[in-house]
């Protein structure tokens, strides 16, 4: 699902975008339109108003693209980064303009369990509350054990490339996610699921 | 390898696709740790639920309507925004230069220039930027130079001396003398001209002196004392700049003397009528051969002579008494021939025919023995002038002066602006007539009998002295 660029590639890429190019510009939609979205789904929790922010961050990112200049070698990264800031706007930009975010989570979870079976829709239900309790359990953690997990499982970046985004070095970054990923367990395994204290 | 290490390989090959399991099957030792973790992170990646096709297409189609409706920035509007990138960069430059200019046209501006009030400002920022102690010294030269400047202008425009003025001109002074104590070798050129800026500032003092408020004139001769200190120093750093460590420190300045080249005029006062012998001036030739034994008295320590400036002899006016605590006469100083040099040993010519004042100054110090120390340096003198004449303190006309003790070695080095026998006296020195108070005390500031003291009628040149009231 994953593809692939290159830091050389994204220069290309990068400098093809800032000229308006349209196929430089889908080309950037279809590398980072679901790390996007799946991004957003984690600070908000619903699929549509995710997919309506991500919608709205690549149309920021036509806007905002000539204004994004780092160092050639560090470009996936460093993009990335961005990219990833301009969504954690949008989120907090909707946010602040209306707070309904519960009410939000609320009405999409008895739409998606009216139309299922009995069965169907209390599985359906279940994965939800597992996600929404993953959710919560990432809402646990600390700015940026949570931001080492965005990275790495959300923007798919390698830990070399997280280090560079983050401006840490590799082996801060193996640490963090390890101590990121230990708390997360240990939020979803304890009894009061993501109800701990900030790890 | 470690769990960090061991976890981050397995994260990185799932990424490409590896199977939990087979990473888990490479670090056996980390397995059971490794598991829950690297389950975690399955459920990261797969918590959130795929993005629909309906709003995966709508967002590309909306992504390519806004790379048309945004509109190719015209190379119009990219010159402008690059102009107005630029604006505070070329802006600063610009201000940047034209401070530049303006501090160098301060720099060089004179007195009454519009520019001139900056100068200081400008040259005291230099300073603060120099760190070398010599560069340092010579940098407060020239703000003690622009100090007097403006006093003079100040002068010249009010009649008055700025006080900070004044303050600014003492201070430089003294921290360019301070400044040469710490340099690793003083430059003799700005020694020099300390020597002649602290002489110059307290020459014009002298001249303007009578027109100062009375409050002024009191704090006269403080500075002025306190300027004659530092260009002995000065003196004694051009002799040795080993000497100027002692500045610093406090101590007392070296003990000098003040080198006095004979006078080349005849003496001839034209009216004297209370002149019962000529003003003597017993000179010594600098030679660094010369034995002490061989000087004629007076043996007294001179105290303060001022250099020669102006070739008026005749109002030289030199200590006649010998200021041993003894009361004793005088030997009779001599007059030196005009022109002629005496040697060191020679028999002064000119034998007053008047007894040696019988009060003596208390002031003197126990040994005034003003002889060439063995340890003296003539060879600086040697190499100024080729016989300097060495003018035994000419305390002149005051006797309650304190001989100075850094005047009174001639070891040390003729000063540098006077290096030539044949030089005038300075014009800075005592009027006899006003200092010479009859008393009949014995203490320092007993003075000699009227009659001792040369009166000459001519415009008198002062002789210095520590007391003496020279500002008049």
């Amino acid at each position: 699902m994953q593809d692939v660029c290159t830091d050389q590639e994204m220069v290309q890429l990068l400098e093809r975008a800032r000229r308006r190019d349209a196929v430089a510009l889908d080309r950037l939609y279809l590398l980072y339109i679901d790390k996007v979205y799946r991004y957003i789904w984690y600070r908000v929790g619903d699929q549509a108003l995710a997919e309506d922010l991500a919608m709205d961050v690549f149309v920021r990112l036509v806007e905002n693209i000539a204004r994004f200049r780092v160092p050639s070698e560090q470009q996936v990264a460093a993009f990335s980064a961005w990219l990833f800031r301009i969504a954690g706007n949008r989120v907090t930009d909707h946010y602040r303009r209306q707070a309904r975010a519960d009410r939000f989570r609320e009405k999409r979870m008895s739409e998606l369990a009216s139309g299922d079976t009995e069965e169907q829709g209390q599985n359906r239900l279940e994965r939800l509350a597992d996600r929404d309790e993953l959710r919560q359990a990432m809402e646990e953690l600390n700015e940026n054990q949570r931001q080492v997990l965005y990275y790495r499982f959300v923007a798919d970046l390698s830990s070399a490339q997280t280090a560079r985004a983050m401006k840490k070095s590799e082996g801060a970054v193996k640490a963090l996610q390890h101590r990121a990923l230990e708390n997360l367990r240990r939020l979803l395994s304890s009894p009061s699921k993501g109800q701990g204290s900030k790890a | 390898m470690t769990l960090d290490e061991a976890l981050n390989d397995c994260l990185e090959r799932m990424r490409r696709g590896e199977s939990l399991d087979a990473c888990l099957a490479r670090y056996p030792q980390h397995a059971a740790d490794l598991e829950p973790l690297l389950r975690v992170g399955q459920m990261l990646r797969a918590a959130p639920p795929a993005i629909s096709a309906e709003a995966f297409s709508r967002g590309r189609t909306q992504l390519r309507d806004a790379a048309l409706a945004a509109p190719s920035v015209p190379w119009e509007r990219r010159l402008g925004r690059t102009l107005r990138g630029l604006a505070l960069p070329l802006g600063l430059a610009v201000a940047m230069l034209a401070m530049v200019l303006i501090a160098a046209a301060a720099w060089r501006s004179a007195p009454g220039e519009p520019l001139h009030p900056l100068q200081r400002l400008v040259q005291t920022a230099a300073l603060r930027l120099t760190t070398d102690p010599a560069a340092r010294a010579a940098q407060h030269l020239a703000l003690a130079e622009l100090g007097l400047a403006d006093m003079k202008t100040g002068w010249a425009d009010s009649q008055e001396i700025d006080p900070d003025s004044l303050s600014r001109f003492v201070g430089d002074i003294d921290s360019a003398l301070a400044e040469l104590s710490r340099a690793a070798s003083p430059s003799p050129t700005t020694l020099q001209g300390l020597v002649s800026l602290a002489y110059e500032g307290r020459a014009w003092l002298l001249s303007v002196a009578e027109g100062l408020p009375a409050g002024q004139q009191a704090a006269l001769p403080a500075i002025a004392q306190r300027l004659m200190a530092m260009e002995g120093w000065a003196q004694a750093g051009l002799v040795d700049p080993a000497n100027l460590l002692g500045y610093v420190s406090g101590k007392e300045p070296p003990a000098l003397p003040t080198f006095i080249p004979a006078a080349t005029a005849s003496p001839t006062p034209t009216r004297s009528p209370a002149l019962t012998r000529e003003p003597a001036t017993v000179t010594v030739t600098a030679n660094p051969a010369a034995t002490p034994a061989g000087r004629p008295s007076p043996t007294t320590t001179p105290t303060f002579a001022p250099p020669p400036s102006t070739p008026s002899p005749t109002a030289t006016v030199t200590r006649q008494g010998t200021p041993q605590p003894t009361g004793a006469p005088v030997e009779p100083p001599q007059t030196p021939t005009p022109g002629e040099t005496p040697e060191p040993d020679d028999t002064p010519t000119a034998v007053p025919e008047t007894p040696a004042p019988t009060r003596t100054p208390t002031s003197p110090p126990a040994t005034p023995t003003p002889l060439p120390s063995p340890s003296a340096t003539p060879t600086a003198a040697a190499t100024r002038t080729a016989t300097p004449t060495w003018t035994p303190i000419p305390n002149t006309a005051t006797p309650t002066a304190t001989p100075r003790p850094n005047t009174a070695t001639p070891t040390a080095s003729p000063r540098p602006d006077t290096p030539t026998p044949t030089a005038s006296p300075r014009p800075i020195t005592a009027t006899p007539t006003r200092t010479a108070e009859p008393t009949e005390t014995e203490e320092a500031t007993a003075t000699p009998e009227p009659s001792q003291t040369a009166e000459p009628t001519e415009p008198p040149e002062e002789t210095e002295t520590p007391d003496a009231r020279w500002w008049r």
